[in-house]
């Protein structure tokens, strides 16, 4: 039995190092030696705890394609792997691969990892992905993170649309473009999006008929 | 007097225009003094518009030109041309279209020409060639004489240096129209055709454009020959990505079909680009890059990345749509232009020109990277 288990678990292990240097083969013609090893090292610890390796070999590419040295990328790499799990984790139970990739480039302009967590909470069903971008383009955009994802994650709970929330990126980007200070334009924006909101299920309940 | 007014109203109305839908609308408007052979010098006033659309795979652009000098000079000229763009040959274009003019000839009687053409594009990179042919109609007496022309040529961009060799043959009946407009020494008799050999050499500095054109013409009458040829240089100073000063001079050819002159001129003129008034478009960077968006049916968006940069620049835009490879930009008409599918989610788009520095389009959400370099963020609904 234990030996039956020592292969499955050398054929396990041989198989995610097969893939992950099937997957490091994508990697830029130009990559240098020790970076590839690197990223091979980060894909099999990505395929071992299921996050996508894609976005790590992209990661790579990128720093390639920026000429950045090796020791940037495989740092970049690795960062991107921490943050990825990081955010794979906050939007348990199961999220999907753009849910991830969104949280994670959220983490990156500083939103703190509870807030994922909230925003799961507030749509525990629906896909996080746009949300998450509009809260990663409204923090990169110098809102304070908490601020702006009470906001967004308000306008969720209110039941807001993809599209409002994406309309309010817009909106918000125009304002500050226009000199507007952001947290100012985010208020006036969110005010709008809520106002076209039904409303709360606190007062609805008070508005609603009641069966007896 | 009237003419500089009426140019401002023009303007006036035709920003108040840009306001509403169109992406982009550009006014150029200035002076000239024009001085035909035998006569004595004369002040124009010069107006030409230009309205450019894009959707998709299709460019339309209208265009229009006035020039008024109370001589044999005053025409008024209209363009609408349709641009299709093969989503799988991307390198091949096809271009149609309707052309008209109207003219005023104090020697000869007024009247208008209309025309059709189709011409079809092959490029490759930043060199490419075409051919063309048109089919026209010209009626100054109530008489319709009809007209006909062919052209092939070739364009490429070599650094900051880019030309053109263009070869026409135009084919008319209205003689008289040709001849009215040309010199007293190589005026026509007759049917007659014009083969025109033109090059055009532009080089492109930070923030001028010199630009020379010469043309050699050899045509025939039924008993005249045509034989002529032409200079004209030309400037334009970019005081910034939608402000030109420009300055041209030299001689102009007859044009036989629009009844344009033969003359030596002198001109200075504004050239401004209005764009669409969407307060991020506005924005416009150094650069003058933007990213617009268009939701496609089938789910994600059709980006457009548009940088307004000289013509001969190497202007390229990467980000996570192109996995970080620079893609070589297209130059449409007026400026350089990148349409790509991208899926919904975060996108993270940037530009530069001539090898320079990466930089985030001007309106969107700048964020660095932990490479050092900058990239625009845009949310793909």
């Amino acid at each position: 039995m234990t030996i039956r288990r020592l292969t499955l678990l050398s054929l396990a292990s041989f198989t995610a190092v097969s893939a992950a240097s099937a997957q490091a083969a994508r990697l830029d013609a130009t990559a240098d030696a020790g970076v590839r090893r690197a990223v091979e090292r980060e894909l099999v610890t990505a395929r071992a705890i299921g996050l996508p390796e894609g976005l790590l070999i992209a990661k790579a590419n990128e720093g390639i394609a920026k000429r950045a040295t090796p020791k940037r990328i495989t740092d970049a790499v690795a960062a991107l792997g921490k943050r990825l799990q990081v955010a794979r984790d906050q939007l348990a139970p199961n999220p999907s691969e753009d849910e991830i990739a969104a949280g994670a480039d959220a983490l990156y302009v500083g939103v703190p990892a509870p807030i994922l967590k909230k925003m799961r909470a507030a749509w525990p069903s629906r896909s996080l992905a746009l949300p998450l971008g509009v809260l990663t383009e409204l923090v990169a955009k110098g809102l304070p993170p908490a601020r702006a994802a009470q906001t967004v994650t308000d306008l969720m709970a209110r039941g807001a649309t993809n599209v409002q929330l994406y309309a309010l990126a817009q909106s918000v980007q125009g304002d500050v473009a226009a000199g507007w200070a952001p947290e100012a334009a985010l208020d006036l924006r969110a005010r709008g999006v809520m106002s076209l909101l039904p409303p709360a299920p606190a007062a609805s309940a008070f508005t609603n008929p009641r069966r007896p | 007097m009237r003419g500089p007014v009426a140019a401002c109203l023009l303007i006036a109305a035709f920003r108040t225009a840009a306001a509403q839908a169109p992406d982009e609308i550009r006014v150029e408007a200035g002076v000239a003094e024009v001085r035909q052979a035998g006569t004595r010098s004369r002040n124009a006033a010069l107006l030409g518009l230009t309205w450019r659309r894009t959707h998709e795979r299709v460019v339309t652009t209208a265009s229009g030109s006035m020039t008024a000098a109370r001589d044999s000079i005053d025409t008024a000229q209209g363009l609408l041309a349709i641009r299709y763009q093969f989503a799988r040959q991307p390198h091949w274009r096809v271009e149609s279209g309707i052309a008209g003019a109207l003219f005023g000839l104090n020697s000869l009687s007024s009247g208008g020409n209309g025309a059709t053409f189709l011409r079809v594009q092959h490029a490759y990179g930043p060199r490419g060639v075409w051919a063309g042919t048109a089919a026209g109609v010209t009626n100054r007496t109530g008489t319709n004489l009809q007209s006909s022309a062919y052209d092939v040529g070739a364009w490429g961009e070599y650094g900051r240096t880019s030309g053109t060799v263009a070869g026409v043959v135009t084919r008319s009946r209205d003689t008289d129209l040709l001849a009215a407009s040309s010199l007293p020494s190589r005026r026509p008799v007759g049917p007659y055709i014009v083969r025109d050999a033109t090059v055009t050499v532009q080089q492109s500095f930070a923030a001028l454009d010199l630009a020379a054109v010469g043309t050699l013409r050899r045509g025939e009458g039924v008993a005249t020959k045509v034989n002529d040829r032409a200079m004209m240089l030309a400037a334009a100073f970019y005081l910034s990505p939608v402000i030109a000063l420009t300055v041209s001079g030299g001689r102009q050819l007859a044009d036989p079909l629009r009844a344009l002159p033969d003359a030596k001129f002198l001109s200075a003129s504004v050239r401004v680009l209005f764009l669409r008034r969407d307060p991020a478009v506005l924005q416009i960077d150094r650069y003058g890059a933007i990213v617009l968006m268009r939701g496609d049916p089938d789910g994600g968006a059709t980006m457009t990345i548009r940088v307004l940069a000289n013509a001969s620049a190497r202007v390229e835009a990467y980000g996570s749509f192109s996995a970080w490879q620079p893609v070589r930009m297209q130059w449409v008409l007026d400026a350089w232009e990148l349409q790509v599918h991208v899926p919904p989610g975060p996108q993270r788009v940037a530009v530069r020109i001539n090898g320079s520095e990466w930089r985030a389009p001007a309106n969107l959400t700048k964020v660095t990277d932990e490479f050092g370099g900058e990239a625009g963020l845009v949310v793909v609904p």
